[in-house]
């Protein structure tokens, strides 16, 4: 047998895979049911065909197994033999939400959830056998003639008077009941008063239902989960489900989950371990960063644009060299040309390098469509998803961070803007809500808008509750601007505001505190009633910062330019000096915390008195702060090296770079630097940590003796 | 005796459930039979449908008919889902869709 070492193409598999399942994902969300595009149909069965045949030769007996049932399942449609209804449809999508659970789970090296497969890997078969249960008989492949009636469950619903009146209609939970199976409902109008005493807006009505569908409890509570506590709510088994899970169970032999008659109980015990376990698992990935080897498929077009520049630059640096042999003073002028020949060409060629790490926003805009999809069933609202400038390219480093704060601010646009149709309509507006991501370059940044015609950020109450937090004076006046930047302020969300769909614990100034990381920042614009823009802007790449450089004394520091404000004189009047605390700067209403980057990094400035400098104000974490430089200097692009790699962490400076002249530069960390001050004011420098910095980059600062002390 | 016919409007749902019992009130006052066009009824809910059936069951208590004219094939689908097509005195719909 041959030694080679299959493991190698284990990656290229998964994210082949990951690829396929997406494409199959668009695609089953975009079919028309009833009159499907065979072209449409034939690329989702592709798809799955190649995770198949993947699985096959690598050996992944469970994928290769739960891919074939889909993979009939869609042959069948493929060759007209089955229409596209909702209901396959619908499993085919948890098809492919199992499916990638279940390589997510190998690519991790643990278990996956074998339980949750084989139900998914039965309701595909239960949807093959509707039409070919003879076949599938005869072959001896399902016993389906000894099967008894489907088990179900008796659901008992009886709302509380007042559940119509919190939005909640049973006609919703009914109709999503009865895309789980059969349903045979009776209702119970015994609790109708006599006509005069009737209140319009109550519930007198109650049902019973039979279910029958192979399905675990959990389904039906999730689908009532909106109404619980209020409405009396009684689910039992028609009869034992557990015998139809362990006929599955023994056909699949190599699963080793064991489990006892209690077959409903003790699957959602298994379910929540292995969620824990997955969280576990989470955990280890991210701290064990490094360890991930990432992999990114580049466009031919992309690699030879670069092997052109390459090409032009060899042809430079010999005309260069030649030069180089015949210096003749009459050929400066062409040595000239030749060097900024040169310098175009290697601004291009990084161009071109960075680029191929940029990846079109479309990426991370694909997965909303489902999940607008299912959110919106969830909640009972109307929503059209509009995306325009899905081409629009970035960074695949900043992709896959900005992917959370996106999916947040989505939740949250479906779950708190966008209004139930029936408010829509007395609101005069279309039943159907709108959702509008869109993405485009500006300057060196991409923009990210996520806009929705729904309710809007009601300012009253923000503000109501900003000054109950405290967050805000009760005799504070504040512009619209500035009450809309409360909802980004730690501790906004509270517990009113927390919903199954977009609380989760998370607030906004999570999101907030996310982009920042990035180097980018978030705003929102509201009207009330009219709707709400939350606007990303990100730095198209990790590797390159747009930065004002400063002075302060002979170092040179590097401010993002996407956190300063202004930059101006300072007017030694408006200073307030506060014993024990920072000094204060007023800047028309505001009073911004004065730092003094000298003492900070422990250095020696060229003034120290407030008025011979300049004031440059930055904002970091929603905080203004005013930082104290000598002089500044040019603005430019730098490149970013990490401390963390070359160094160590250093609070108040997020990397460095090195500067035309050889020189390194810190960059400073906005966030970290006013936090810093805000914890501790006055406290003494790190200077003799900046300088270790500047030498495990490999460059000893100018100026700097080699006992320590700086020349003056 | 004169049947009085009612149409019933586009949309029915909680937020007219108020106004629809209102009028029904009043129609009860004339005690005469009762027709309703449904042709109309794009929305409905349980709101609308549950005055609907108040209606009804008050109406036969006084002796009263209540028909039906072209009910819309919405109305027809929430009253099954429901399971209330047949205190309505609606012929069953399919609810599969």
């Amino acid at each position: 047998m041959s030694s080679v070492d299959i493991a190698q193409f284990h990656g290229v598999f998964f994210e082949e895979s990951f690829e396929g399942l997406d494409t199959m994902e668009t695609g089953l969300l975009s079919l028309d049911l009833g009159a499907a595009d065979p072209e449409a149909i034939n690329t989702i069965f592709r798809a799955a065909h190649s995770i198949k045949g993947g699985a096959g030769t690598f050996g992944f007996a469970a994928i290769a197994q739960f891919t074939h049932a889909m993979e009939t399942l869609l042959d069948e449609i493929r060759a007209g033999k089955r229409a596209v209804t909702r209901e396959v449809v619908d499993v085919l999508l948890q098809a492919v939400d199992g499916l990638r659970e279940m390589i997510t789970a190998i690519k991790d090296g643990r278990a996956h959830d074998a339980q949750h497969a084989l139900s998914l890997q039965g309701r595909l078969e239960d949807l093959l056998n509707t039409a070919t249960a003879a076949r599938f008989a005869e072959a001896g492949k399902i016993s389906s003639q000894n099967r008894p009636d489907p088990p179900g469950w008796r659901i008992r619903f009886k709302p509380h008077a007042h559940l119509l009146k919190t939005g909640n209609d049973p006609v919703r939970i009914i109709r999503e009941l009865a895309q789980l199976g059969h349903i045979t409902t009776s209702v119970d109008v015994s609790g109708l008063p006599g006509f005069d005493d009737f209140a319009a807006e109550e519930c007198y009505l109650g049902w019973e239902f039979e279910l029958r569908a192979d399905i675990a409890r959990e389904q039906i509570t999730e689908i009532f989960e909106w109404v619980e506590g209020d409405c009396e709510l009684e689910i039992t088994a028609l009869q034992d489900t557990g015998d139809v899970e362990r006929r599955r169970e023994e056909a699949a032999a190599d699963t080793t989950v064991a489990r006892n008659d209690d077959g409903v109980e003790r699957r959602s015990a298994v379910d929540r371990r292995i969620g824990e376990d997955r969280r576990v698992e989470e955990g280890h990935k991210k701290s064990s960063a490094g360890g991930d080897v990432s992999s990114i498929r580049v466009s031919v077009e992309k690699i030879d644009a670069l092997i052109n520049l390459v090409g032009e630059l060899v042809i430079t640096q010999s005309m260069l060299s030649q030069f180089g042999e015949d210096s003749d003073s009459r050929n400066i002028e062409k040595l000239r040309d030749g060097l900024s020949q040169l310098a175009r060409n290697t601004r291009e060629l990084q161009e071109s390098v960075l680029g191929i790490r940029m990846l079109p926003i479309s990426f991370s805009f694909s997965r909303f469509p489902r999940l607008i999809r299912d959110l919106s069933t969830k909640l009972g609202k109307k929503v059209e998803l509009k995306q325009s400038g899905e081409q629009t390219e970035l960074d695949k480093n900043v992709m896959e961070k900005i992917g959370d704060p996106l999916v947040h601010l989505v939740r949250n646009a479906l779950d708190h803007g966008i209004e139930s149709p029936e408010a829509r309509r007395a609101a005069h507006k279309p039943e159907t809500g709108t959702l509008h991501l869109n993405a485009y370059h500006e300057g060196g940044n991409i923009v990210i808008e996520i806009s929705d015609d729904g309710a809007g950020l009601n300012k009253e109450k923000i503000l109501r509750r900003a000054k109950e937090r405290g967050l805000v004076g009760e005799q504070d006046v504040l512009s619209d601007e500035q009450i809309q930047d409360l909802i980004f302020q730690p501790g906004f969300s509270t517990a009113e505001a927390i919903s199954d769909v977009s609380g989760r614990g998370v607030g906004m100034d999570v999101v907030r505190r996310n982009i920042k990381s990035l180097g980018g920042i978030v705003e929102v614009r509201s009207m009330q009633g009219e709707g709400s823009t939350f606007t990303i802007r990100l730095p198209l790449t990790l590797a390159i910062l747009d930065g004002q450089l400063v002075r302060v004394g002979k170092h040179t520091y590097i401010i993002p330019l996407v956190s300063i404000v202004e930059s101006l004189q300072i007017d030694r009047h408006k200073v307030n000096a506060v014993a024990g605390k920072a000094e204060l700067y007023r800047l028309r209403d505001e009073y911004l915390p004065v730092i003094r980057l000298y003492r900070i990094f422990n250095i020696e400035p060229d003034h120290a008195e407030l008025d011979k400098g300049l004031l440059v104000v930055v904002e970091g974490d929603g905080q203004k702060a005013g930082i104290f430089v000598d002089d500044l200097l040019a603005q430019q692009q730098v490149v970013i090296k990490s401390l963390e790699t070359n160094y160590q962490r250093v609070e108040g400076i997020s990397g460095a770079t090195i500067l035309g002249d050889g020189r390194v530069a810190l960059i400073l960390d906005m966030t970290g630097l006013v936090a810093l001050v805000r914890n501790e004011p006055g406290k003494p420098g790190f200077g003799p940590t900046q300088s270790a910095a500047a030498s495990a980059i490999g460059l000893r600062e100018p100026g700097k003796r080699d006992d320590g002390r700086y020349d003056v | 005796m004169d049947a009085t016919t009612f149409e019933l409007p586009e949309t029915l749902g909680i937020n007219e459930a108020d106004r629809l019992y209102r009028q029904l009130q009043a129609l009860l006052a004339q005690q005469m039979p009762v027709t309703f066009d449904a042709s109309k009824v794009e929305i409905t809910d349980t709101a609308g449908l549950q005055a609907l059936t108040g209606f009804h069951q008050e109406a036969e208590r006084r002796g009263l008919s209540v028909k039906w004219r072209a009910p819309s094939p919405a109305m027809l689908r929430i009253a099954a889902l429901l399971g209330l097509s047949e205190h309505l005195g609606l012929p069953q719909a399919n609810t599969s869709r």
